[in-house]
């Protein structure tokens, strides 16, 4: 394959609606872009996503490639990849950028394996040396921090982790090329069957909230996490929790922040009741600050909060609403 | 059936440390663990097997030490699976994704008749070098990734994936890859008779050339060229007291950074 000097991003969709993340990497490739006079192409995949895709010309894509089909309304590995190899055949480019989620890791796979490269997994800076890329990500559950080059005048191929780079500013005035990708012909073997969504309507999506409060152990119980709800309420966060509670079964599981759950990069992260296992540090560390609320001063996620509370959560946080309640009074 | 569980021997990863200001990583004296995620594929493996009589599970394991990863396999065998194989070349020690997917390939093909091939999903522990789900296209098999439940019924794999949002169930026609991201159970221990057992299934070292794949063919296009530290996090501050108290002053510091 040859190499263009484009830069193409291909979009994170959920339930056919543009994500954040797909922002966060125009935003980082638009500053690629200018710096070697590059253009940026964006491939949204889906069903019914022309006019969403039309918008985005207006965080800096150049040109947006549209694959748009009935066929590719459900997630399929298979069907996506097929399509997403005839944008990258057109669009040739020299850094491809996925986010790191089910689906944008997925996707950088299959499409390295056809075009016989690696895949830097899980970015989280990336410069341009002008020959190559080098990137950053974090290794050994973020203990070091790994430093790789791709080969020059290959295409890098990298998924970006979640809130790694800053969004891109819109540019109402900003328009871009669409080009329909054709795709009448995909047929997979696989069968995709039903999705059943697990998140509560109303609820924040976790992985994008700038702030966050969970609960973990230390609440007790399915009923009693209501409190964590109403300290939710009360900071307009996304509500998670540890893995003790969703193997407990008092919060669904897709709720899980740590290793086997999702990762959270909020700006404000609020731990109650959680004592602070590596296996839930992994999921949360990158916080910008973090409060602890805890009995037992000596838990783990007490030495590394920010703010480490000290007390029974069922006291402190009814005062944190009264008081946050009141701040706000004071302040209108 | 034929069920092989990629094995992948890393470093504990809540072991590893570099000191600020350091600039090698040496991992050697680092206890090694395998991959979670691909420990929770050979239990949901071993599963299939329990209910599926006749099927022959097979683990595999690249690295560039045999010795390093022997323990891992043996174990494999003791809690329940038929036969492994090591492949062992000195090219392990930084093949990236594509590399990977190249050997697991000869692997497979090499054993021949196999149905289903699984490990655990890439990214998650932030692992030095994960290997994708590049097989299945090298392979031209189906791929389903994520995957947090599997069952077998004749030529089908059902899987459950869990997903961003929700769960997808997936047919899917075998032979396939499905790498798994999530499990609800620990898996199991081995028992006395297995490690007994264990000493009499077969175990294989494979090189590279046992594969008919060159070490130069795994090309590296994505290199590690330095290591460093994060950025230290000190601790906080700490606030004690009453609860009506903590709570005024936790406030009053949130809204200092405008939080609230």
């Amino acid at each position: 394959m040859g190499m263009q000097n484009r830069i193409l991003v291909l979009a994170e969709l959920q339930d056919g609606a543009i994500q954040g993340v797909t922002l966060e990497m125009l935003g980082k490739a638009r500053e690629l872009a200018n710096g070697r006079q590059a253009t940026v192409d964006v491939v949204v995949l889906g069903a019914n996503v022309t006019e969403q895709a039309r918008g985005l010309g207006a965080y800096g894509a150049d040109t947006v490639w549209v694959a748009e089909s009935p066929a590719l309304a459900d997630y399929d590995a298979q069907a996506y990849a097929i399509a997403l190899m005839q944008v990258i055949g057109r669009v040739e480019p020299t850094l491809f950028l996925c986010a790191a989620t089910s689906q944008g890791r997925d996707l950088s796979g299959l499409v390295a394996a056809r075009l016989g490269v690696g895949v830097a997994a899980d970015i989280n800076q990336i410069k341009d040396l002008g020959h190559a890329w080098e990137v950053v990500r974090p290794i050994f559950g973020g203990n070091v921090l790994s430093t790789l080059q791709s080969t020059p005048e290959r295409c890098l191929i990298a998924t970006v982790s979640l809130r790694a780079f800053e969004k891109a500013a819109a540019d109402a005035g900003r328009a871009c090329a669409v080009e329909a990708v054709a795709v009448d012909a995909i047929t997979t073997r696989t069968a995709i069957k039903v999705f059943a969504a697990e998140v509560a309507s109303g609820r924040l999506n976790l992985g994008d909230a700038e702030v966050v409060v969970a609960g973990g152990r230390g609440v007790g119980s399915a009923e009693k996490f209501a409190i964590i709800d109403d300290l939710g309420r009360a900071l307009g966060a996304a509500v998670g929790a540890s893995r003790a509670v969703t193997d407990a079964g008092w919060r669904p599981t897709n709720e899980q922040i740590g290793q086997t759950g999702v990762t959270v990069k909020p700006k404000l992260y609020v731990a109650a009741g959680i004592s602070g296992a590596v296996q839930h540090w992994v999921g949360m560390k990158d916080a910008g600050y973090v409060v602890a609320i805890n009995t037992d001063p000596e838990a783990p996620i007490m030495k590394t909060a920010d703010l480490a509370l000290v007390g029974d959560l069922f006291k402190v946080i009814p005062e944190l609403i009264r008081e946050i309640e009141a701040a706000r009074g004071a302040s209108v | 059936m034929r069920v092989v569980i990629s094995l992948k021997v890393v470093p504990d990863y809540e072991q590893v440390r570099m000191a600020q200001g350091a600039t090698v990583l040496d991992v050697a004296q680092v206890p090694r663990v395998v991959y979670t995620f691909d420990e929770l594929a050979l239990e949901m493996a071993l599963r299939i097997k329990d209910k599926n009589a006749g099927t022959e599970l097979i683990v595999v394991s690249m690295s560039p030490d045999a010795a390093k990863v022997r323990e891992v396999v043996k174990k494999a065998l003791a809690m329940g699976a038929d036969r492994a194989v090591i492949v062992e070349d000195a090219a392990f020690g930084d093949a990236d994704s594509w590399a990977q997917a190249q050997v697991l390939k000869a692997v497979v093909e090499k054993l021949g008749e196999v149905s289903l091939l699984s490990y655990g999903i890439p990214g998650i522990q932030g692992e030095a070098f994960p290997l994708g789900v590049e097989v299945g296209h090298l392979l031209n098999w189906p791929v389903v990734s994520y995957a947090s439940e599997m069952a077998v019924t004749g030529d089908t794999v059902a899987v459950v994936r869990h997903i961003e949002g929700g769960k997808q169930s997936v047919d899917v026609p075998m032979p396939a890859v499905v790498t798994i991201g999530k499990f609800q159970a620990d898996p199991r221990l081995p028992t006395f008779k297995g490690i007994m057992g264990a000493k009499n299934k077969p175990l294989e070292v494979w090189s590279l050339a046992d594969l008919a794949v060159t070490p130069d063919a795994l090309g590296h296009s994505v290199r590690q060229t330095a290591v460093a530290p994060p950025s230290a996090r000190g601790a906080g501050r700490k606030i004690e007291g009453d609860a009506v108290d903590v709570a005024k002053e936790a406030i009053a510091s949130l809204r200092g950074r405008q939080f609230v």
